[in-house]
């Protein structure tokens, strides 16, 4: 009996699995390693909404594990996670200075790494909130980061435009293109400029710099080449240099900014699609299942500060990146 | 003579072979006794009366006339009696075992390519030498069914002879459908092709356990490839039967043997290719041809699309990877307007011995203008923002968006107030203005924007000029704020109101909680899995099951019931409420304009895994579905709509009719007549009326490949037709290997399990029951014969004739 209980999942799957569709054995891993991290991300939550993180009370760690919950299709206002996500939403917006900046109670290097972030969730989140509230929210945080855009096009560590280097630009570009999604308002001369920063930032063996004229790395590479796709720069070369740099990396959580880098690296893959796609998936997915701990979360390696006394950061990016697999997340439709 | 006897008195003829014990009784003994007691009497005073009375007639003649009246009486009084017989037999019933043979296209195929050791073990069980060369190239080519046969042929004795004196044998053969055969006798007439170019391997068990019922069951084998392309699963058939599952109370476990190699053949198939339906003239669509291959690892090949002529259209080169799924994307240029038949052909490699798995035919339809289509949002929420991506890269789309939720942003900042003018005079004011548009989908949509006047103008422009309309639910306005307006008379289903707290919980922008069902999951309908909106592949089966099994949804609208006349596509299944089920989609005819109803915001769900494929197939095909005009759909002249216009044989097409008599008024009759002709075929087919004058609808069922006209004459004579293609579905080649994970799984299922073919011979062990010896008895009345009638009227004659003869009165 056991044996056939074990069986007649697998036979159904047999006899209704279609060419269309993924292999559902793989894509029951996936679920399975997916649902595992939320439900501990879900205990991890503070009773206030927020997660725990080496930085302390950070919103660029409450939006990745809000854009966690998100990804797998748990929206606002219903389903299994529903007080999870609303709570995450809720302290979010309370957040929000006059400003509209989401401003962390303790920031890291400066705030628009972390605003950038719960901009792209608070967006995303707005899909499931309908009220004037939640909309005037993301509108100002949007125009904050409009507002931020330095000369060059990028953005830097604080909300003025002054300077600019690839890593903080590459998350408002992410946050900008979301907001386009949801029809906020966003002038099309902002996404001009940043196009043309991120183009600066290629280097032309393949890769993106941290600033123009550096060298390539790894983690913003990845980055860079999703936030050309994003701004429809699909057949850009620099694209196609960057996705061959990428092909030649020792992948592990050796790289620098490991879990940054996997993110990142699945969506541009993602957004490339074809042989690019096929090549890579395989690796950051095998080598996610394969190093979960038991308890549903995943290890910080050389990112263990950003985790502190949980592992909600590592968790929270690895889960987003099997989660490409699920496509439920408006901003990074192809 | 005991026989002659009971054959006589009409005891039947098979029962009087084996009859063991007979037993002559009287229903009424005591009538019998009292009838010969008085019959000494009554047989004293004949005799005494003839004697005086016919003193002149002889002796011999008197005694003539004296038997014939007694015996006439004593047959009466036995008659009174009631005179039966009892017979006793021995019948040895034995249980039945329903033998299952697939005879479909793939097991034409062959069964090897065997292992050495296999190839043994298969040679001497199928009556072939191991040692011989001959014979072992013979079996590596020969068909798998041709296998099947030979086994039988080889194994009568050790097998066949052994089940028979156990097993009362039903034999069956299935494609396709299934035919009643005998085991071990190879059927001379061959299948026509549309009966084998499919597998049905659930209603030959179905049809193998109905035919058996009332009687016990030691079990079903069924000698299959494993690859069922048709009909219900057969899992089903045991489910069904409490207690059935995986128990070994199962009154029929099924051995299934796998027939051909363990080893897949070296072959690479074309699996899916996946088109977007309907492109524009001028666009370019993208085919996803996905391909899987065994034994070619790291071989090149091409995967090529070519047009109707064999021209090539577009080449990509692909690598395989073994047993690994692959996909090319290839590119069409839609040049030609109408319906354009495409190829997808992977190139065979040399060593390949099924190649007809190769290629797939498709059918793009290219739109020759493109639709100019009205989306009106309340606010960017997930579905809008997925679809709203989606129809501006279909290119067969003219679409203007008003966003309700961003007037107002725009409206507070001063140097965009001319933009936000700009935007709400987007949202047309009257009729003419909506039937600018071929569809307008509207979504969760406030009545302070549309408001009772705006709705007045919209459901005009769809029941006068044939606008198509397309309403999906939202939880804060999309139906239930427009319940009491002249959208919800045109809606498919009724509209409920929000009630109680919900109702009076009017928020600051004007939204009310929507009444929802939560959580569910949406069942496609059997009307829903051929309708042109849900249409993925010919086979409904194959539709209801891709869509039947998305994720649980967690929002649905309140919806009331379907409106009469309404087709309902979808519903929700609900299993905190005890799997009850409402109406989640719904489609209707208002006037001369078709209604699509979906009353959930959450069609995103169906991007899980997958992407846009399955999200964008609906919508895309949705608001081509509902989009018209009043050119197409006049109310003076009579129309036609068949759908789908593509299917497989035995699948059902629906057909819509409006009808006009000679004064061009709808004709209001319950049922009207058309036919259908092709294939040297002429059917009659019923439509009836939906509740709406001149407007009928009906289904047909073709189960003939070919191309068939569907005629309608109406009263003024004029004839409006349409027109249906019935192809084969080309599964059957698809995936040429064995597939023994779903046959064990299968035998598992239904409490047997699954047994290769070299072990056949141990069948009647694994098999149980045994024949069972009973005594059953028959009662037959002996009177009510013409034997007796026969007797009655000798005597009655002897009589009349001896009087005769001497002279008496």
């Amino acid at each position: 009996m056991v044996l056939l209980c074990a069986a007649l999942p697998v036979l159904a799957q047999d006899m209704t699995g279609d060419p269309l569709l993924p292999d559902p054995r793989e894509m029951t891993r996936i679920e399975t390693s997916v649902d595992r991290a939320l439900e501990y991300l879900a205990q991890q939550q503070r009773p206030d909404g927020s997660w725990p993180s080496g930085i302390g009370n950070n919103n660029g760690i409450n939006g990745i594990c809000l854009l966690a919950f998100l990804g797998r299709g748990h929206v606002p206002g219903r389903g299994p996670y529903q007080p999870t996500v609303d709570k995450a939403v809720n302290f979010i917006l309370t957040t929000q200075n006059d400003k509209g900046l989401y401003r962390s109670v303790n920031a890291s290097h400066g705030p628009m790494y972390e605003h950038a972030l719960a901009t792209l969730a608070m967006i995303e989140a707005y899909g499931g909130i309908p009220n004037a509230v939640m909309r005037q929210s993301v509108q100002k945080a949007v125009d904050l980061i409009v507002n931020s855009q330095a000369p060059l096009g990028g953005w830097r560590y604080q909300p003025a435009p002054n300077d600019a280097d690839l890593s903080v630009t590459v998350m408002q570009i992410v946050a900008l293109r979301a907001a386009m999604n949801a029809r906020l308002h966003v002038p099309e001369a902002t996404i001009e400029r940043a196009l043309r920063y991120v183009r600066a930032c290629a280097v032309p063996t393949g890769g993106f710099a941290y600033q123009p004229g550096g060298g390539p790395g790894e983690a913003r590479s990845a980055a860079g080449i999703l936030s050309m796709q994003l701004l429809g720069a699909f057949d850009d070369p620099a694209v196609t240099n960057g996705i061959d740099y990428l092909s030649k990396i020792n992948f592990g959580h050796g790289v620098g900014h490991f879990f940054y880098m996997a993110y990142y690296g699945m969506q541009a893959h993602f957004q490339a699609g074809g042989d690019s796609w096929a090549r890579w998936h395989p690796r950051t997915r095998d080598f996610l299942l394969n190093n979960q701990n038991d308890d549903g979360s995943w290890p910080g390696w050389s990112e263990q500060k950003f985790n502190g006394p949980a592992n909600c950061y590592s968790t929270a990016f690895a889960a987003m990146s099997l989660e490409v697999y699920m496509h439920y997340l408006p901003a990074y439709q192809r | 003579m005991k026989q002659w006897l009971l054959k006589s008195i009409g005891v039947g003829g098979d029962i009087t072979s084996r009859v063991d014990d007979l037993q002559w009784m009287l229903a009424r003994p005591m009538a019998a006794w009292i009838g010969l007691a008085l019959l000494v009497p009554v047989t004293w005073f004949i005799i005494r009366r003839h004697r005086r009375n016919l003193p002149h007639v002889g002796a011999a003649a008197r005694w003539v006339l004296n038997f014939c009246r007694v015996a006439v009486l004593l047959l009466l009084v036995m008659v009174l009696a009631g005179p039966y017989v009892r017979i006793e037999e021995q019948v040895t019933r034995k249980p039945v075992l329903a033998v299952l043979v697939d005879e479909s296209l793939s097991m034409t195929l062959p069964a090897g390519p065997f292992e050495a050791d296999e190839l043994a073990a298969v040679a001497r069980a199928s009556g072939f030498d191991p040692t011989n060369a001959d014979h072992r190239t013979k079996l590596q080519s020969m068909s798998r069914l041709m296998l099947v046969d030979a086994a039988m042929t080889a194994s009568r004795e050790k097998l066949i002879t052994p089940l028979e004196e156990r097993f009362d044998i039903q034999a069956y053969r299935f494609a396709r459908r299934s035919r009643v055969t005998e085991l071990g006798r190879t059927l001379d007439a061959p299948l026509e092709s549309s009966d084998a170019d499919e597998s049905n391997l659930g209603d030959a068990i179905g049809k193998a356990l109905d035919e058996s019922a009332g009687r016990v069951m030691a079990g079903m084998v069924v000698f299959t490839d494993g690859r069922w392309t048709t009909g219900a699963d057969p899992v089903s058939h045991f489910q069904r039967i409490p207690g059935m599952v995986g128990g070994d109370a199962s009154p029929a476990p099924l051995w299934a043997v796998p027939v051909g190699a363990v080893n897949a053949m070296a072959d690479v198939a074309l699996l899916d290719a996946l088109t977007p339906g309907r492109v524009a003239q001028g666009d370019s669509a993208t085919i996803i041809a996905t391909i899987d291959s065994q034994g070619f690892d790291k071989r090149p090949t091409k995967v090529k699309l070519l047009d109707s002529a064999g021209q090539v259209l577009d080449t990509l080169d692909l690598t395989l990877a073994s047993a690994q799924r692959q996909q090319a994307h290839l590119k069409f240029e839609a040049v030609t307007a109408g319906p354009t038949m495409l190829t997808v052909r992977v190139e065979p490699l040399g060593e390949e011995q099924v190649t007809a798995n190769n290629e797939m035919t498709v059918m793009i339809d290219v739109d020759p203008e493109r639709l100019r289509v009205l989306y009106v949002e309340g606010w960017p929420r997930w579905d809008f923002r997925f679809l709203d991506h989606a129809i501006r890269r279909d290119k067969g789309l003219e679409t203007t968006i008003v966003m309700e939720a961003a007037l107002g942003d725009l409206v507070k900042k001063p140097d965009d107030a001319q933009a936000a003018a700009a935007q709400a005079a987007l949202l047309p004011q009257d009729a003419a203005g909506f039937a600018q548009y071929k569809v307008v989908v509207l979504g969760d949509v406030s009545p302070a924007l549309l408001t009772p006047r705006i709705q007045r103008q919209l459901a005009m422009a769809v029941e006068e000029e044939g606008l198509g309309l397309i309403v999906q639910a939202g939880s804060r306005h999309m139906p239930h704020r427009f319940a009491d307006g002249p959208l919800a008379d045109i809606l498919p289903v009724h509209v409920q109101p929000p009630a109680g707290a919900a109702a009076a919980d009017v928020n600051a922008d004007g939204g009310a909680l929507a009444p929802a069902y939560a959580p569910f999951q949406m069942n496609v309908t059997a009307t829903g899995a051929i309708h042109p909106i849900f249409r993925l592949y010919d086979a409904p089966e194959r539709n209801r099951q891709i869509w039947s099994r998305m994720p649980t949804y967690y929002w649905a609208n309140h919806g009331g019931e379907v409106r009469k006349g309404a087709t309902l596509l979808a519903q929700t299944v609900s299993r905190s409420e005890g799997d009850a089920r409402h109406p989640l989609m719904a489609v209707q005819f208002a006037g001369r304009g078709r209604v699509l109803y979906i009353g959930t915001d959450s069609t995103y769900r169906w991007r899980r895994n997958i992407g846009s494929h399955l999200f964008y197939r609906f919508w895309g095909q949705a608001i081509r579905f509902v989009s018209g005009s009043a050119e197409s759909r006049g109310g003076e002249s009579s129309w036609m709509e068949v759908y789908p216009t593509r299917v497989e044989p035995g699948e059902q097409v629906t057909i819509e009719l409006y009808a006009v008599n000679r004064d061009s008024e709808p004709i209001d009759v319950p049922e009207v007549q058309l036919k259908a002709s092709g294939n040297d075929m002429v059917d009659t087919v019923s439509l009836m009326n939906v509740g709406q004058p001149g407007r009928f609808k009906g289904m047909w069922k073709p189960m003939e490949l070919g191309q068939y006209s569907l005629a309608y004459i109406d009263g003024r004579g004029k004839s409006v037709t349409g027109t249906v293609q019935v192809a084969g579905s080309n599964r059957e080649l698809r995936r040429p290997d064995v597939d023994r994970d779903v046959l064990a799984a299968l035998g598992e299922a239904s409490g047997g399990g699954m047994i290769e073919f070299d072990q056949i011979h141990q069948l009647p062990k694994l098999l149980k029951g045994e024949p069972r010896t009973e005594t059953t008895s028959h009662e037959a009345e002996i009177w009510d014969n013409w034997l007796v009638l026969l007797l009655l009227v000798t005597l009655y004659c002897m009589d009349v004739g001896v009087r005769r003869v001497m002279g008496l009165n």
